[in-house]
C-alpha cells in the first residue's frame, strides 16, 4: 500500500502524492478529512486544518492525480448526501471547505441537493447539523452556481440574520440587482449581520467599476430607511455619490391607477418611475417600503435636475441593464 | 510532573506493565519522524499534572501496535489536557505575538462564515493589509472574529530583552520580516514554504492566562506537528524548534485561549514570502 511521503524537513513531497493509486489517494483524502491521517504532519501553531494541505497541493498535482484528488471528492459529496453518517461535523465541514477551494463544477450536484435536503437545515425541526446548511450554501457561491433568484429567498426566509450575507453573494451571481433588491430587507440592526453585509458589499468593489457599483446602489439606497441607508453608505466610501444616468431613462410605466391601488399618498409617481432592471419589481419594492423613506420632495425635484442633464450615459447604463456592460459582462461569465 | 515521576509513584506491578507497554508504544512509533519525536518529547515533558499522565499510562497500558491507532489514543488523552502547564507570569509577557500564512488565514476566516465568495475574500484582504489601514479597520471589519482557531490552543510567541526578562516590545522586532525565516524560527509547517505570512500583535485579555506549551497542546489537534519540543526544567517558558539546519536561534513561547481581533494592538502586518 502506497503512502504520501514527508521529507526530512517535515514538507510533503507532493511527487510521492502523485505515484498514489486511486484508491490509496482516495482512502488518504478521507483519513485526512475525519482527522485520522498518522502519516502527515500538519501545523499546530497555526491550528491548521487538514483540508488545507489537500488544497494546497491539488494545483501541483499531476492530472491523473487530480482527476483521482476530484472524483475522491465528489464520492465523499455523494455520500454524504447519501445520508453517511461518517460526513457528518468537523468532518462534513472539511469536505465542503475542500470542494470549495477544488472549485470543480462536479461537485455542484450533490451539494445542491444537499442544499435542497430538509435533513442538512440547520434550523428545521430534523437534525441539527452544526450549521452545515450555511456552509452548503457558502459552497454554491464559491462554486459560482447561480441558481435562481426563488431558490436564495427560500434560504433568506429561513433566518434573515443567519443568511442575509450568503444569500447576497448567490443573489450577486445572477445578477448585481438581484442583489441589490435584498437591502431593504437585511436586518441591519443585528451587528453580526452588519459585519457580514459590510464584507459582502465591499466584495462588489473588485467586480465592478464604481460607476456601475454607484448607479445600481443610488437606486437601491432610495428604497432603504435613512439610517439604513447611511450604514450602507459608509461601508462603500470609495462609490461616488449621487452619481445619475447622463440622460433620461425610460420609466416602467405602471400607471396612476395601479399606484392609486396601493394606497400609499407618500410616494410619488416619480418614485416608481424607475428603469426595468432584471427581476426588479418595483411595485414589490414600494410595498415593501416603509412611508418614511420615501418621497422627500427636494430629492425628487433635483432626480428631475439629474436627468435633464444627462445627454450621453444611459446607453451604456442600457448596455449594461441587459447585461452586456463590461463591468457585469465579466460577471456574469464567471 | 515528569512521566519519570508519575512511573515511580506506581506500585512495583504496574510500573513493569507500563514499561513493558512503553516499550511496544516506542516500537510501534518509530515509523515516522513526527511519531520518533513525540517519543522524545514524552519523556522530555516535565509539566503534565499526574492526572494526564495517568491517562496516558492507560494508553501505554493497551499495548497498541499500530501507529496510526496510538496516535488517536493519545490525542484523545490529551485533548481533555490542554493548557494545563504552569502559568508564565514573572512577568506576564506581553505584547504576544503571532504568525499565520495568509491563505490559511483566509480559511480560518472562511470557516467562521466571514465571508463567501471570492470577490469578498479578495477585497477583505485587502482591506486589512492595506498600508493606510489601522488596528480599527481590522476591528471594524473582523469584530468578534478569533485570530485563531475558536475552541483551539493559540500559540504565540514574545520579545525577550537582554536581561532575559519580557521586553514588551514588538515580538517581530528582532527578526527580519522574511516570511521563512520567522517560519523557520517558530517551527511553523514547512509546506508553506515562500508563501506570505500575517503577523498579529497583540494583549492577552486580563481573564486569560498564558501558560507553557505541553505536550498536550501539541498533540491533541487531529494531525500531529513535527517541529515541536516541551521546554526543560528551569526554562522560564516555552522555546519553539526551529527547523532543521536553519542555525535560527528559538524563540520563546507559550499558549493560551483563543482570542479575537479585540485583543489586536497593531494592525496586521504581511512577512512577504
Amino acid at each position: 500500500m502506497g503512502n504520501p511521503v514527508v521529507g526530512e524537513d517535515g514538507r510533503l513531497d507532493v511527487g510521492s502524492v502523485n505515484t498514489l493509486s486511486r484508491e490509496e489517494l482516495t482512502n488518504w483524502i478521507r483519513l485526512r478529512l475525519h482527522g485520522q491521517d498518522h502519516l502527515v504532519p500538519s501545523d499546530i501553531r497555526q491550528a491548521e486544518p487538514g483540508y488545507y494541505l489537500l488544497a494546497s497541493i491539488y494545483p501541483y498535482l499531476e492530472r491523473d492525480s487530480r482527476s483521482y484528488m476530484r472524483s475522491a471528492v465528489e464520492q465523499f459529496l455523494i455520500e454524504m448526501a447519501q445520508g453517511d453518517a461518517s460526513w457528518r461535523g468537523e468532518a462534513a465541514h472539511s469536505l465542503l471547505l475542500l470542494a470549495q477551494d477544488l472549485k470543480e463544477p462536479e461537485f455542484v450536484a450533490p451539494i445542491k441537493r444537499m442544499a435542497e435536503d430538509s435533513q442538512f437545515f440547520d434550523n428545521a425541526a430534523g437534525r441539527d447539523i452544526d450549521a452545515i446548511h450555511h456552509r452548503l450554501l457558502q459552497c454554491l457561491v464559491a462554486l459560482r452556481w447561480s441558481g435562481s433568484p426563488a431558490f436564495w429567498h427560500t434560504q433568506f426566509e429561513r433566518s434573515h440574520t443567519t443568511y442575509a450575507a450568503v444569500v447576497f453573494a448567490g443573489l450577486n451571481i445572477i445578477s448585481i440587482h438581484q442583489a441589490m433588491l435584498l437591502l431593504p430587507r437585511v436586518p441591519w440592526e443585528d451587528a453580526n449581520t452588519r459585519r457580514e453585509m459590510r464584507v459582502a458589499l465591499r466584495g462588489l468593489l473588485p467586480d465592478y467599476d464604481h460607476t456601475v457599483n454607484s448607479i445600481v446602489l443610488s437606486r437601491v439606497l432610495r428604497l432603504l430607511k435613512p439610517t439604513h441607508r447611511s450604514i450602507v453608505e459608509n461601508m462603500l466610501p470609495e462609490v461616488p455619490r449621487n452619481v445619475r444616468p447622463l440622460i433620461e431613462p425610460p420609466r416602467q410605466s405602471i400607471g396612476l391607477d395601479r399606484l392609486k391601488r396601493l394606497n400609499r399618498p407618500d410616494v410619488s409617481i416619480l418614485d416608481v418611475e424607475m428603469p426595468t432592471m432584471g427581476g426588479f419589481d418595483v411595485m414589490q419594492a414600494i410595498q415593501e417600503r416603509p412611508p418614511e423613506a420615501v418621497s422627500d420632495p427636494r430629492r425628487v425635484q433635483n432626480e428631475k435636475i439629474g436627468h435633464q442633464r444627462s445627454p450621453s450615459g444611459w446607453t451604456n447604463l442600457t448596455d449594461m441593464l441587459a447585461g452586456s456592460h463590461p463591468g457585469l459582462r465579466g460577471a456574469a461569465t464567471k | 510532573m515528569t512521566f519519570e515521576d508519575f512511573w515511580n509513584d506506581v506500585g512495583e506491578v504496574l510500573r513493569g506493565d507500563i514499561a513493558l507497554g512503553w516499550e511496544i508504544c516506542r516500537l510501534s512509533l518509530a515509523d515516522t519522524q513526527h511519531h520518533r519525536q513525540f517519543i522524545i518529547n514524552f519523556r522530555a515533558e516535565t509539566r503534565l499534572p499526574g492526572e494526564a499522565w495517568e491517562a496516558a499510562c492507560r494508553v501505554i497500558l493497551q499495548r497498541l501496535t499500530n501507529s496510526a491507532d496510538l496516535q488517536h489514543a493519545f490525542t484523545g488523552v490529551f485533548r481533555s489536557n490542554t493548557l494545563c502547564g504552569d502559568s508564565v507570569n514573572s512577568p506576564a509577557p506581553t505584547p504576544l505575538g503571532r504568525a499565520v500564512t495568509l491563505p490559511l488565514f483566509m480559511k480560518l476566516l472562511k470557516e467562521q462564515n466571514v465571508f463567501n465568495s471570492d470577490s469578498e475574500a479578495e477585497q477583505l484582504q485587502n482591506d486589512l493589509l492595506d498600508p493606510g489601514a489601522n488596528v480599527d479597520t481590522v476591528r471594524e471589519h473582523l469584530e468578534g472574529i478569533f485570530i485563531s482557531r475558536p475552541g483551539r490552543v493559540a500559540w504565540a510567541t514574545f520579545d525577550v530583552g537582554r536581561d532575559r526578562s519580557p521586553s514588551g516590545l514588538d515580538p517581530f522586532g528582532s527578526m527580519a520580516l522574511e516570511a521563512d525565516v520567522i517560519r523557520a524560527r517558530l517551527g511553523l509547517s514547512t509546506n508553506d514554504k515562500g508563501k506570505d505570512l500575517l503577523l498579529f500583535v497583540y494583549e492577552l485579555p486580563s481573564h486569560m492566562i498564558a501558560r507553557y506549551p505541553t505536550i498536550a497542546d501539541a498533540y491533541a489537534g487531529d494531525e500531529w506537528p513535527y517541529y515541536f519540543r516541551p521546554s526543560l526544567e528551569g526554562e522560564r517558558w516555552g522555546m519553539t524548534m526551529p527547523w532543521d539546519g536553519c542555525g535560527m536561534p528559538p524563540c520563546p513561547e507559550i499558549v493560551h485561549e483563543a482570542v479575537n481581533v479585540a485583543s489586536l494592538r497593531d494592525r496586521i502586518r504581511v512577512a512577504r514570502g
